[in-house]
């Protein structure tokens, strides 16, 4: 279960992320620095998945055109947000992992802060620009 | 990457001996942040590299009221200037959000005025588009989020530099050196709209020409705004951005300088939005009027209407900024 608080600039598009919140199940908790390690790397490649990450293909060829650094963005350090870890320790349930777990609910727990901001939903990922304002502009119309 | 020849040149009548009048035969290197990507992706394959670092001057030094600054001068020190940021605060502005720190350590102000440009298909070797001698511009039936919302083509790139907006804002001169001396060019001429005839440079330097001196004139009472619209928080191209510069007469606007980056393949200034701002008391109502005006002969390709509105924001938060109506 995660939670996101974000920035929408309704008049340039941009989406910035304030803070994640992530409740983590887990079982038992075996290293806890290793395990919320693990966590910030999924949330970090989830909000990359929601913002920025996006394979661009030359409509006419099929080429990929930012097939670089340059342009295939990913976040840097000044756009990853506090993150805030709670490990759901339950050594009942044994030793299960946690692996990708994290990854699964940032990119949809963004895209519906934006949506709350905003008051209109954004379909596609990631939520660029061009997309937001877009999205506003048909919902003025 | 094809082999070549390096020269170390160790002044500014060297380096230019050691060009070629020949297009991208021979080319000056500063830091290379531009040039080096270039020719490992096999975009320009120059036979001599020419290294300017050592050549060059790399100060900023007082003449007539304003400044002259080295075209070797790393974009971090033009970006720690005191007096450059005293005195010129857009450029300073501009300076500091280029790249990340590691480019702005390495970059010139010379490289970055004359980077080549960023589009996409020109950056594809697969691509032999206008810029690369061939006779298309990719971007107007592919990918053109990120291109010109001016100028009509034939190539839709938009300018690379974002050092070029508060110079043609400010007014700068470029000194050019080449075999036959040197000229001096206004930075809003040295910029050159692409043309059938002339599409493959940005500029009027010829290949066997250096750009080595960037000249300010005084600044006197301008107040100034600087504004970049980029998707990340840093180390991107911006969206679109602008340079404003208002003279005041008390509470009005006695005439205003407008001029926007990544909107055009120069530098674009917007005389619509300058006279807009004339005789005004800024507002955020003026500032919007003048940004709507700045844009009203915007021509979007496909899929970059939406730099319209950004390239509108950019222009209105410059021009508050100008009077000191928004610090953020």
């Amino acid at each position: 279960m995660q939670f996101a608080d974000v920035t929408v600039d309704i008049e340039t598009g941009i989406v910035r992320v304030k803070r994640i919140l992530a409740y983590q199940d887990c079982g038992l908790v075996v290293s806890r620095l290793t395990a919320e390690s693990q966590c910030y790397g999924g949330i970090i490649g989830s909000l990359n998945f929601a913002l920025f990450e996006d394979r661009i293909l030359d409509r006419n060829t099929g080429q990929m055109v930012n097939p670089n650094m340059e342009w295939y963005l990913l976040a840097g350090m000044s756009d990853v947000p506090q993150i805030d870890i709670r490990l759901k320790d339950q050594p009942e349930r044994g030793v299960i992992g946690v692996g990708e777990p994290p990854t699964v609910p940032t990119a949809a727990a963004i895209a519906l802060a934006v949506r709350n901001a905003i008051g209109v939903t954004v379909r596609s990922l990631p939520l660029t620009p061009a997309k937001i304002l877009q999205t506003l502009q048909q919902q003025r119309a | 990457m094809k082999a070549f020849v390096h020269v170390n040149a160790t002044t500014e009548q060297d380096a230019v001996a050691a060009l070629t009048p020949e297009f991208e035969k021979a080319v000056p290197i500063g830091g290379g942040q531009d040039l080096l990507a270039r020719m490992k992706d096999y975009i320009t394959q120059p036979d001599r590299v020419v290294n300017v670092k050592n050549a060059l001057d790399a100060t900023v030094t007082p003449v007539s009221g304003g400044l002259r600054i080295g075209a070797a001068m790393k974009m971090v020190d033009l970006a720690e200037h005191v007096e450059v940021g005293k005195m010129y605060p857009a450029i300073g502005a501009a300076a500091i959000e280029v790249g990340t720190p590691q480019i702005r350590n390495q970059a010139t102000v010379g490289g970055n005025l004359n980077q080549r440009p960023r589009c996409w298909y020109f950056r594809n070797e697969e691509f032999v588009c206008f810029k690369k001698g061939g006779n298309a511009c990719y971007s107007i039936v592919g990918e053109n989020q990120f291109h010109a919302i001016f100028g009509e083509g034939p190539s839709f790139i938009v300018h690379p530099s974002s050092l070029a907006v508060p110079m043609v804002a400010y007014g700068a001169t470029f000194r050019l050196l080449g075999p036959k001396g040197e000229r001096l060019v206004p930075a809003a001429d040295y910029f050159t709209m692409p043309t059938l005839q002339n599409v493959r440079t940005e500029n009027v330097l010829a290949p066997n020409e250096l750009l080595t001196h960037v000249i300010l004139p005084a600044p006197g009472t301008l107040k100034s705004g600087h504004y970049e619209v980029r998707y990340k928080a840093s180390h991107d191209w911006p969206i679109a951005f602008a340079t404003v510069l208002l003279a005041m007469n008390g509470t009005t606007v006695q005439s205003a300088r407008v001029v926007m980056g990544a909107v055009a393949p120069v530098p674009w200034r917007s005389q619509p939005a300058e006279q807009a701002l004339a005789g005004k008391t800024i507002t955020e109502e003026t500032a919007m009027a003048a940004a709507d005006a700045a844009l009203a002969n915007a021509h979007p390709l496909s899929q970059n209407a939406y730099k319209i509105q950004v390239a509108k924001t950019a222009v209105k938060r410059a021009i508050l900024r100008a009077a000191g109506l928004q610090t953020v």
